[in-house]
């Protein structure tokens, strides 16, 4: 008799063991699923953000011995400021490259993507082509972009001194010519995402709406956008949040040349070429400099992303 | 009795449909174009000026045998660092200059799309 319960106990402590083991195995396997992620985002997103404040309040001197670090105060902010303020054409195109981004590329992207999520003709075969510039890498198009609007402008235009994207072609113009290319090649993206909501819209939805008589244009706009109204703020927030770092694909045009006098620089580009040419010390533009204007460019968009963010919420058009 | 259904096309969709044709039309020319461009010769390309044209059978004519391409699978190549190894003869330090080709560099551009984008989705997944 008491080897018989013996053994039941010895069982019972057998599936304990076991139990607790599976739950260690567990906790084990969610540590090391979630290590990874947690990890890059310590060192690229953390570390990151945390090293450039720190940078923007810091000055870099060599001496004999080496780097010297000193607390710089606003210094490097009222450079920023600076920079900032005598940079007000570079804001306007920053501007213009969004509005382009919102009203040209997301409006066109929203049409063919209702096009290709209806299933209309030849809506595979556009999928495709509207994916094409982000399959091909961005820097041939560019090339060829840039073979087009010089060498084959001047076989059409002897008279011409330059091509397109150089001086003393205007800056303006030369801005024109890149904000084309930026708008031909962007709608990749846009479309994918934009055609994948569309497509997890409920096709009973549809049919009850066209059994009440709508047409293609007011299922569009009360059916197709409301629902996919999330991923579009998505969009507009994105775009937003990044007015200052789209850099247009000018580096691909003009590698580091592009923030003299007469190109078209947009403030996105000329953080990218100076970080690039940046040093510690000894250049025109540091590490800590730029470290401020970044810090800038957050301190002025945060509050209007929050807001727009806010709004688009509250009072765009919701599934119900 | 049968019934045919007649699927409605409208203006839209037309409208939709023609743009997205010459959007099409607007990249398959400029690749077109390029692939053109690669069976020409610099001579037939920079000095006769025929940027438009279809390439000239003399002044390309090994272009026109993809000579442009043999050209850059053959000589294309890219210094990346320089490593020191001992000599296995004389056993002094020898500086080799690292080079890497057009395969060498197919085989990091396939690695790096690859592997990275797999674990780009992966962190992502998790995170997500």
């Amino acid at each position: 008799m008491s080897m018989i319960s013996a053994s039941k106990t010895h069982k019972n402590e057998k599936k304990y063991v076991s139990r607790n083991t599976m739950k260690r195995n567990r906790l084990l396997f969610y540590i090391g699923m979630t290590a990874i992620p947690l990890i890059q985002f310590a060192l690229f997103f953390i570390y990151v953000k945390f090293n450039s404040i720190l940078m923007a309040f810091r000055e870099y001197d060599l001496t004999n011995n080496g780097y010297v670090i000193s607390f710089a105060g606003f210094e490097n902010f009222s450079w920023a400021w600076k920079t900032f303020i005598n940079g007000k054409t570079m804001v306007g195109r920053s501007l213009i490259v969004y509005a382009f981004d919102l009203f040209v590329v997301l409006g066109f992207a929203l049409l063919f993507s209702y096009y290709i999520a209806k299933k209309q003709f030849g809506a595979g075969f556009f999928r495709v082509i509207l994916f094409l510039p982000q399959v091909v890498p961005g820097i041939v198009f560019a090339s060829l972009y840039e073979f087009l609007v010089t060498d084959v402008y001047k076989v059409l235009n002897p008279s011409a001194l330059s091509g397109l994207l150089t001086p003393p072609t205007e800056a303006n113009t030369q801005f024109i010519v890149l904000l084309i290319f930026h708008v031909w090649i962007g709608f990749g993206t846009n479309v994918l995402m934009l055609t994948s909501s569309m497509s997890a819209i409920n096709e009973s939805v549809v049919e009850a709406a066209k059994l009440d008589g709508v047409n293609t244009v007011q299922e569009f706009i009360y059916i197709y956008i409301p629902m996919i109204f999330p991923t579009f703020v998505t969009f507009i927030i994105v775009g937003m949040s990044g007015i200052f770092t789209n850099q247009m694909h000018m580096y691909s045009f003009y590698s580091d040349a592009g923030t003299g006098e007469g190109y078209p620089s947009v403030f996105g580009y000329y953080f990218y070429a100076k970080t690039r040419t940046a040093d510690y010390y000894g250049v025109d533009v540091t590490y800590s400099q730029l470290s401020a204007l970044g810090l800038l460019f957050t301190a002025i968009l945060m509050p209007i992303v929050l807001t727009a963010r806010k709004l688009l919420n509250k009072y765009g058009p919701s599934a119900d | 009795m049968k019934r045919h259904s007649v699927k409605r096309i409208s203006v839209i969709n037309i409208c939709i449909c023609v743009v997205l044709g010459l959007y099409a039309l607007s990249l398959f020319s400029i690749l077109g174009w390029a692939v053109l461009t690669s069976l020409k010769s610099t001579l037939d390309f920079n000095d006769m000026r025929n940027v438009l044209g279809l390439p000239d059978g003399k002044l390309s004519a090994s272009e026109i045998k993809l000579g442009n391409y043999l050209d850059i699978i053959s000589k294309f190549e890219l210094k990346t660092a320089s490593k020191n190894y001992i000599s296995s003869i004389w056993g002094e330090i020898v500086r080799q200059k690292l080079k890497v080709g057009f395969f060498g560099m197919l085989f990091n551009s396939l690695l790096y799309a690859g592997v990275g984008n797999l674990l780009y989705t992966f962190v992502s997944m998790l995170m997500g």
